[in-house]
């Protein structure tokens, strides 16, 4: 049987909140803090940790601790948490960046001057933010911070400020996320589809960089199809090999697996995680218990899969005329914008040129106006 | 027929970010303004739409861009009479936001620069079309002009740039215009006017993050898809499960036949504006 994707749980353990919140949740905290505790007006000076917040049909408020989806994502993939849109600027560095585990599933978005085309790929990673799963209660905390104020009262003198922070036990969490084998099976770089992950002239130093990461990978170039799609233009790219794709997918639930967040006085690990791979979608949900595989060293090993192929390659002759046929609805969509475009120019020129021509006959009158006046004052009598 | 049931979590909405009057739109009709079409709702038919394409194998449809694709007229009637609850996402009249980080490209982002430091200097003058205009010979020039040698052991870059802005004589001027003459400005204006080292399209350096705050607000909910059997058997050789608006988890929870779900037991679920 082939995989088309990859179901995750994610269990996390925590010790006090890693995840904080900016002011704009204030409001609608203190109001849950009135209701359901009877507290008082909550101190400007507080932080808050992130937290889903749920209605009851009551119009009751209640909240859940989480860690949001960014800030696993940032802990799954450390490595490349320092990276910045700047990189762009050097094509060496760009592509050391992208040619990577790192670049093929978590994806990216390079937008170089404005100009220029951006270069993207889809995170093939979607992970949902990890939810408060037992029964621990958050507390609000009095803490205390040296340092110069920034603003200073004439009666307030001292350096250190009174703050108030949220804070909580022994925690756990609990996430859902997927792996998605089709869009991970293919890396294009082609316009056409508006998903060119680079510039297919630097494919051979794109090959050499990823080699050394994936030993496997020999990939060439090619036009290929979405199997069943309707619209059957092909696009230019890759086709990353089973092996390849084994390879990904293991370097990936690793990294998922010993992901970890450390504050200064807060933690949060991955304490579980399982896996369940997808050949029927009906057949194998997130809420179906059965499937499910327990992640650790040994079942990492061993893990083996075969996955469903979804792009298909394409004769070269064939896709130059599907091809063609992109470039003329192209430059007919093209014309039909011009034409719009001239069309609402035209339309400003007309209205500029009545408001002058009103302008010069409101002049006009007026000067008559004045003109008169002037004789009727020469012609009263001394 | 058979209803799909499908839930999503965490799908991230940007209410707050408004169309300015420079935001462009590329697509294959070319570059254009944006037209004021913000939708208020946070969820339509469209996006519906998109997850019922992406989960029978087809790809997602710009709501707003021309593309070459066009949508599947099947799919976007069977998405249009979809039934979706989202889950409350607001008290009252303020929504239920979270403060979440995000990346701008430097060539569109405001760069507090850098500050000035021999090593940075080194890195800027590393290539100019002037072949003379090297590091040591900017080192030799403004030791010359302020009549101070070993002038990197002695004094900061920051502190030498301020000394060299009250100097007025033809080499210091001399300098600046070679300086400028090579497109090296920001150096130029930091020996003359003053300032920081700002961004400069030398990648020698840049390296500054550009980083905002933006809210996104989370939705979360259930959709239901009335099915006919060959969608169905689309929807088997698909994935099972795709992202909705801003990473954004949907899954499917379950399939039953349509006599068997009573759709009038069902609480605050609807059908979507177009």
């Amino acid at each position: 049987m082939k995989a088309k994707s990859i179901l995750l749980r994610i269990e996390i353990d925590g010790n006090n909140v890693v995840n904080f919140d900016g002011d704009e949740q204030k409001p609608i905290y203190q109001k849950m803090m009135r209701e359901n505790f009877n507290y008082s007006k909550l101190n400007n000076n507080i932080k808050l940790a992130k937290k889903n917040i749920y209605i009851d049909p009551d119009g009751k408020l209640s909240h859940k601790i989480k860690i949001s989806s960014n800030c696993l994502r940032n802990a799954i993939f450390s490595a490349t948490k320092g990276n910045n849109s700047a990189v762009r600027q050097d094509e060496g560095n760009f592509l050391n960046n992208i040619a990577s585990i790192e670049g093929i599933v978590q994806g990216y978005m390079n937008a170089g001057k404005k100009e220029e085309i951006p270069f993207k790929r889809t995170s093939v990673l979607c992970v949902s933010s990890a939810e408060q799963d037992n029964s621990a209660v958050s507390k609000l905390e009095f803490c205390s911070r040296s340092g110069e104020k920034k603003k200073k009262d004439i009666d307030d003198v001292s350096d250190t400020s009174i703050f108030i922070k949220e804070d909580i036990g022994k925690v756990k969490y609990f996430s859902e996320g997927k792996i998605d084998l089709f869009e991970l099976q293919f890396v294009g770089c082609d316009q056409l589809k508006d998903r060119m992950s680079f510039n297919s002239d630097m494919f051979h130093k794109y090959k050499e960089i990823l080699k050394t990461r994936i030993t496997s990978f020999d990939s060439e170039l090619g036009y290929y199809t979405k199997r069943g799609e309707l619209n059957k233009i092909p696009e230019y790219g890759f086709i990353l090999s089973d092996e390849d794709i084994n390879f990904i997918v293991k370097e990936l639930l690793k990294n998922i697996y010993i992901a970890e967040i450390k504050r200064a006085n807060a933690f949060a690990y991955v304490s579980g995680l399982k896996i369940k791979f997808v050949y029927d979608p009906l057949v194998d949900r997130m809420n179906n218990e059965e499937g499910w595989i327990d992640i650790n060293k040994e079942t990492l090993e061993n893990l083996n899969f075969e996955v469903d192929r979804e792009y298909i390659e394409q004769e070269f002759e064939t896709s130059v005329i599907m091809k063609k046929e992109f470039e003329e609805v192209k430059e007919k969509e093209k014309q039909e914008r011009m034409a719009i475009n001239k069309a609402a120019q035209e339309d400003k020129r007309k209205k500029r040129e009545i408001a002058k021509a009103v302008k010069k006959a409101m002049e006009g009158e007026s000067k008559q106006e004045e003109q008169k006046e002037g004789e009727e004052l020469e012609q009263e009598p001394a | 027929m058979y209803l799909l049931l499908l839930k999503f979590k965490d799908a991230g909405w940007f209410p707050n970010h408004l169309i300015q009057p420079k935001d462009f739109i590329y697509d294959i009709g070319g570059k254009y303004r944006r037209e004021k079409t913000k939708n208020v709702e946070p969820l339509t038919s469209n996006q519906i739409s998109n997850v019922l394409h992406v989960l029978m194998g087809e790809r997602p449809v710009p709501t707003y861009r021309k593309s070459i694709f066009k949508r599947d007229e099947s799919i976007y009637q069977t998405a249009k009479n979809a039934l979706v609850k989202i889950n409350p996402y607001k008290v009252g009249d303020d929504l239920i936001t979270e403060t979440i980080s995000s990346k701008k490209i430097v060539t569109d982002s405001y760069s507090n620069g850098e500050l000035v430091t021999w090593e940075l200097i080194r890195r800027l003058l590393i290539s100019c079309r002037d072949k003379d205009l090297t590091y040591k010979y900017f080192i030799s020039e403004i030791e010359g002009i302020l009549n101070i040698s070993n002038i990197e052991k002695v004094m900061n870059a920051e502190y030498a740039c301020k000394l060299l802005r009250r100097c007025k004589d033809a080499r210091y001027k001399s300098l600046v215009v070679k300086l400028k003459d090579n497109s090296k400005m920001p150096l130029a204006k930091a020996i003359s006017e003053g300032g920081k080292l700002t961004y400069s399209s030398n990648p020698a350096t840049y390296y500054v993050i550009n980083r905002g705050i933006t809210q996104v607000v989370n939705l979360s909910g259930e959709i239901i898809f009335r099915l006919t059997k060959e969608q169905l058997e689309r929807i088997r050789n698909g994935k099972g499960s795709c992202t909705l608006l801003d990473g954004g988890l949907v899954y499917i929870t379950d399939c039953v036949r349509e006599d068997e779900f009573n759709l009038e037991e069902l609480e605050n679920f609807k059908i979507l504006e177009v």
